[in-house]
Parts: structure tokens; sequence; C-alpha cells
């Protein structure tokens, strides 16, 4: 079944493009997981609120990992602040790293 | 049993604050969360206790702290549930948008992919011991 994304999975891909020009980038939804949790309690965004996030981009080479998770999160400052974005887990990595990975 | 070791050292100090009208990090705030960073070597800002977890992020971090054998007595857990200036304030202090995080030796580590990334390479292992943030081996034989 196709799967439609939802206006704010649609601006992050945006966003992750325009600024990390990714050779990959994958992002699934998780919301459905965590609809319930304590955390969101009384929250009124619980179908775009979890997403994980692969990105593989130059941009990360040197770049120790806190701080690749932080240019990602500055990248979507506004979705994390303003539209109930509630948790990403990020898969940040460079071209070389992401090979190496994937011939493993 | 270390599991339970675990368990029993879980503090949550409540945090007695004025509730702010403005979203800005207060002084007050940002002492009471320097004095949390600083009580004791690995601390854990966290959604429930390290007995009930209250997301499934928080839980895999306390897990993989568990497992590094992480001694409870140089542990500390604050849950952010309990006390909302806490859970804004702790973002915007590390400036790191989510929950949870861990801080080892006052300085920030990361969130939960961080953690499991750095435990899976084997750096967190090293981080903690060299903060001396390890159950003895001795003592784990007993």
């Amino acid at each position: 079944m196709l799967r439609m994304a939802g206006p704010i999975e649609t601006a992050i891909r945006r966003k992750l493009t325009s600024e990390f020009s990714p050779k990959h980038l994958a992002i699934a939804n998780d919301s459905h997981k965590h609809a319930h949790h304590a955390g969101l309690r009384g929250a009124t965004n619980t179908t775009e609120s979890h997403f994980r996030i692969t990105i593989v981009s130059d941009k990360f080479a040197g770049v120790p990992l806190p701080a690749r998770h932080r240019l990602v999160y500055k990248a979507l400052d506004h979705e994390l602040q303003n539209e109930g974005v509630h948790a990403l887990q990020l898969k940040t990595k460079t071209e070389p790293e992401w090979e190496r990975k994937q011939n493993k | 049993m270390f599991a339970r070791a675990f368990q029993s050292s879980l503090r949550t100090p409540k945090f007695r604050l004025t509730p702010l009208a403005v979203r800005l990090l207060s002084q007050e705030t940002k002492s009471a969360i320097e004095q949390a960073i600083s009580s004791a070597p690995v601390v854990l800002f966290m959604k429930g206790t390290p007995q009930a977890p209250a997301c499934g992020f928080s839980r895999a971090t306390i897990q993989i702290l568990g497992q590094l054998g992480v001694d409870p007595h140089k542990f500390a857990a604050y849950n952010v549930l309990e006390d909302p200036e806490l859970r804004q304030g702790i973002k915007e202090y590390s400036e790191w948008p989510t929950i949870p995080q861990l801080y080892v030796n006052k300085d920030f580590v990361g969130g939960c992919d961080i953690v499991m990334a750095m435990s899976q390479s084997g750096e967190l292992s090293e981080l903690l011991e060299s903060a001396d943030a390890l159950v003895p081996e001795e003592e784990e034989e007993k």
C-alpha cells in the first residue's frame, strides 16, 4: 500500500534536502508507536510526531556525532518548536561511512 | 543483582521552582539544572523513572547504562515529566530539543541515538570508565 507523506514529513524532506544535499535520505513515520505515551499527553499532533531519519551527506564529514544531530535539529527547529514534532531518531552518516555499512 | 541495585539508586529530587510567565531560561532554572548535572558523575534526564520509563527512548538509554555497568552510586536520574520547568529548561540549557539527555562529568553526551551508537562503538564504555563511573569488577564477581 502506498503511504502518503503528511505535510510535516513533506516539509522535513524539503528542508533536509536543501540543507544537506543528501546522497540518501529516508524518513519513516513512527508516530503511531508513540501516540499514547506519557510525553504526548495533551498533544494535538499525534500523527506526525515521531520520525526515524537516515541522512547520508558529505556535510557530516569531520563533524562529531552530537554536532551532526545538532545540525539536523537546527534545520528542523521550526518543526520541533512549533509543529509538535516530538522526537527524531537520527542516523547521520557520511558517504564513506554509509558505504562501509552497506558492504558489511 | 545489578538491576535491583540500579533501581534502588533512583534519586528524583524535586525541583522547587517558581513558574515563569516567559519562556526564557531563568537564572533559577539554570542553577537548578547545573546543580542536577553536578549531582553525580552520570546524570540522565529522562521521561519517567529508571523502574518505569515513560518513553521507549528513555527506556533504551537506561538499559544501555545498566548493561555497561554504571555504578548506581554514581548515577542520578531526573524525571522531566514531573517538572515542566525542567523539561523545557534542560532543552534550552543543552541546546538539544529532545529527552533523554545524558551528561557525564557535567559534559553533555547526547540523546538515545548517540548513546546507542557510542555503546556499540565502545566509546561510551571508555567514557564511563575514564569518569570512574562503572561498578568495580571485583565487586561484581562477589
